[in-house]
């Protein structure tokens, strides 16, 4: 199972997310009008206790917008946030504003759909590939229901998960965030096999 | 609950007696099964994460899937001296996501919810208590001094089963 990617696949699926995860900082950095940097992706295979154990508590309480892709890399994006970075990130985007929970969700849903489909786009362009995404769902629950869950549904039914994460930061706030891509069975192989 | 209950973890099981009592946190898709036997109060508390494992080849741990995780479980119970008079409780096996081109009842969460209970009719265990299906995570505690399980949901509700 530890083998299922070589470190020169891995490398360029690296080169991928970085060059989605770069293309979506900037679109930020044009939204938000400040600066926004990307830690360097995560491609990482570890347990669903490890996950827990290293990322995140399981029962902690998230918000996460969830949209689904499909095509050439189907699968799902889950931006997730927890209370407080929510609270961050729509302070940033709501300045002037009244504000209301509902008006919040609705912005960093509109947020997180801009972030994605840059992210999609740079790396359609990239590998010359036909990606459609979905509209955005935002959603409050546990960590791990979300994550394991998400996982499920994409048909990952191994013991062990290939996370694939970007972290970002406006100016020298770090968001508490984190955007997981949870690829359907295969679509990773054949992204893979575009580079070559 | 004065004393920390044991730590059930995703994809596995544990068994205990009273006045221990066990828990599984973030419960989404996959299901709890809190399974005891009243009269001694030797209980067991499962969270399987797949319904099938004879969709699968290879090695398969057996405390992930439905059908090998509850036999198992009732196994061990038997072992440390619960009598064949089991009782179950279930919880969890939510749809947590709005999923395009899926139809509901192929949603893993539904799937995982058949499956427990195909498997608990088979071995002609009655659930006496359920809280499952929706849209939202649950946490899970099993009670083995006084037999109950606790729910909290995501939203922060409380409920005895």
């Amino acid at each position: 199972m530890t083998e299922k990617y070589t470190a020169n696949q891995l490398d360029i699926l690296k080169e991928v997310i970085n060059i989605g995860g770069g293309n979506a900082a900037t679109s930020l950095s044009k939204l938000l009008d400040k600066k926004v940097n990307m830690k360097v992706p995560t491609i990482q295979e570890m347990s669903y206790d490890v996950v827990f154990e290293k990322i995140m508590p399981a029962d902690t309480i998230v918000k996460a917008v969830q949209i689904q892709t499909s095509g050439d890399m189907a699968g799902m994006f889950l931006f997730v946030l927890n209370e407080f970075g929510f609270n961050d990130i729509t302070t940033e985007l709501l300045r002037g504003y009244e504000e209301s929970q509902e008006i919040a969700e609705s912005a960093v849903c509109e947020l997180v759909n801009i972030l994605v489909n840059n992210f999609v786009n740079a790396i359609a362009k990239f590998l010359e590939l036909d990606i459609q995404t979905d509209v955005p769902y935002i959603m409050e629950d546990m960590f791990g229901s979300l994550l394991t869950s998400a996982y499920l549904e994409e048909f990952q039914y191994d013991e062990n998960l290939w996370v694939f994460k970007n972290e970002y930061w406006i100016e020298d706030n770090k968001w508490e965030s984190s955007l997981y891509f949870v690829p359907q069975d295969e679509i990773l192989e054949n992204i893979i096999s575009k580079i070559k | 609950m004065q004393e920390e209950a044991i730590k059930v973890g995703i994809g596995d099981y544990k068994v205990a007696n009273s006045p221990h009592s066990l828990i599984t946190v973030a419960l989404g898709s996959c299901v709890g099964i809190a399974l005891y036997d009243p009269v001694s109060k030797v209980g067991g508390l499962s969270h399987i994460m797949l319904p099938d494992s004879t969709a699968f080849r290879g090695e398969k741990k057996v405390e992930k899937f439905a059908d090998l995780a509850i036999p198992s479980l009732v196994e061990e119970l038997l072992k440390i001296g619960a009598s064949s008079k089991l009782e179950a409780k279930i919880a969890g096996g939510a749809s947590m996501f709005k999923l395009k081109n899926t139809i509901a009842k192929e949603q893993i969460g539904q799937r995982n919810i058949a499956a427990v209970k195909k498997v608990l009719a088979e071995m002609q265990i009655p659930i006496v208590g359920e809280h499952t299906g929706e849209d939202y995570g649950r946490t899970m505690w099993l009670d083995l001094e006084d037999l109950t399980v606790r729910i909290r949901t995501a939203q922060r509700q409380y409920l005895n089963l």
